[in-house]
């Protein structure tokens, strides 16, 4: 760890100045790619607009009891990576790899979900290629599963250092910053898929 | 720090509560199709806003990296909600697409959004076709 900044340990402190959370690059990161899902999210409404019947036909052969559930999953996931980062601020770096692996855990209850309503689809014959609705679905859904998968790659990293006490000085964990912020994304980007591929009525 | 935990987990339980309302209530069909969508897409892009300040931290970030990102959470929910309202209501009918039909295009929701964006009266639908006549 790098020498802490006592100003920059608590960040709950009102009165503590104003910082970019993590590093610059990941916010270029995360722009780009909240951009590119903006630029999807608005070629699926169009092409929406053009066959609402197809769209609204194909909605309801999802199972929505699967979206919401991956949702509640994912935040709890969010909710357990901002413990973790509490706890390696405060230089506990044990309590930290633990709350990772609750969060890595939801991360791959997300996956198996998922792969379990994929099968579901495939088997009643819907593919990539049935229609416009499930190009988008498979297309949205499959660039995010992605984007989960990478995330669990990277917190088994950081557990990985946790694991070998390397928040164990009190200060600010950037790196750890870095990775929260990537994985609140994902779990940003899943609460406008879920109602814009099940719930648009 | 306990503020902090407790503000966090606050924020988190919020978030779940609006997602359990949204997905197991307001998208029961017993309410108005166009009020409950639009309310759940609002409130998708609330949420998003609560992750952006709260777990992403930018309530203490530089004003402009923040106000970029609160502006993407408008853009996004904007790209969503407004071609939504723009398109006639559609209820698909998979088991039984002709005896449905008259009974869909004379419910009162399907006219008034078919009024509301300047349609003449009434319209049979044909399912499985689209409904740009």
């Amino acid at each position: 760890m790098s020498v802490p900044h006592t100003d920059m340990t608590d960040r709950a402190d009102a009165e503590s100045p104003r910082r970019t959370p993590g590093m610059d690059g990941i916010w270029v990161l995360i722009g780009g790619d909240l951009l590119l899902f903006a630029l999807l999210f608005g070629s699926f409404m169009a092409e929406r607009m053009e066959e609402p019947l197809l769209f609204e036909q194909a909605r309801q052969s999802l199972n929505y009891h699967f979206g919401g559930v991956n949702t509640l999953i994912l935040l709890a996931s969010s909710w357990f990576v901002v413990l973790a980062l509490q706890a390696a601020r405060a230089g506990q770096s044990r309590r930290a790899s633990h709350w990772l692996v609750a969060a890595i855990a939801c991360g791959l209850a997300f996956v198996i979900s998922k792969a379990i309503e994929y099968s579901g689809k495939i088997q009643a014959g819907l593919t990539l290629l049935s229609n416009d609705f499930f190009m988008y679905y498979y297309i949205l859904t499959g660039m995010h599963l992605l984007h989960v998968l990478a995330g669990c790659v990277g917190l088994t990293v950081f557990w990985a250092r946790a694991r070998g006490d390397a928040y164990a000085a009190r200060g600010p964990a950037t790196g750890l910053e870095c990775m929260a912020i990537y994985w609140h994304m994902v779990d940003l980007l899943w609460i406008f898929l879920f109602p814009l591929l099940y719930l648009l009525r | 720090m306990n503020a902090l935990w407790k503000s966090t987990t606050g924020i988190w339980l919020l978030l779940s509560t609006a997602t359990v309302i949204t997905t197991w209530v307001l998208s029961k069909k017993g309410f108005d199709p166009r009020l409950a969508t639009s309310a759940i897409v609002l409130i998708a892009a609330w949420k998003v806003r609560l992750v952006l300040l709260h777990f992403m931290e930018l309530r203490h970030a530089p004003l402009p990296l923040r106000l970029l990102f609160e502006a993407w959470v408008l853009l996004a929910a904007g790209v969503i909600l407004l071609p939504y309202l723009l398109t006639p209501l559609a209820r698909a009918s998979p088991a039984l697409p002709s005896a449905v039909s008259s009974r869909v295009s004379s419910s009162p929701v399907y006219t008034a959004s078919f009024c509301m964006l300047g349609r003449e009266s009434r319209q049979p639908v044909k399912p499985m076709l689209t409904s740009s006549a």
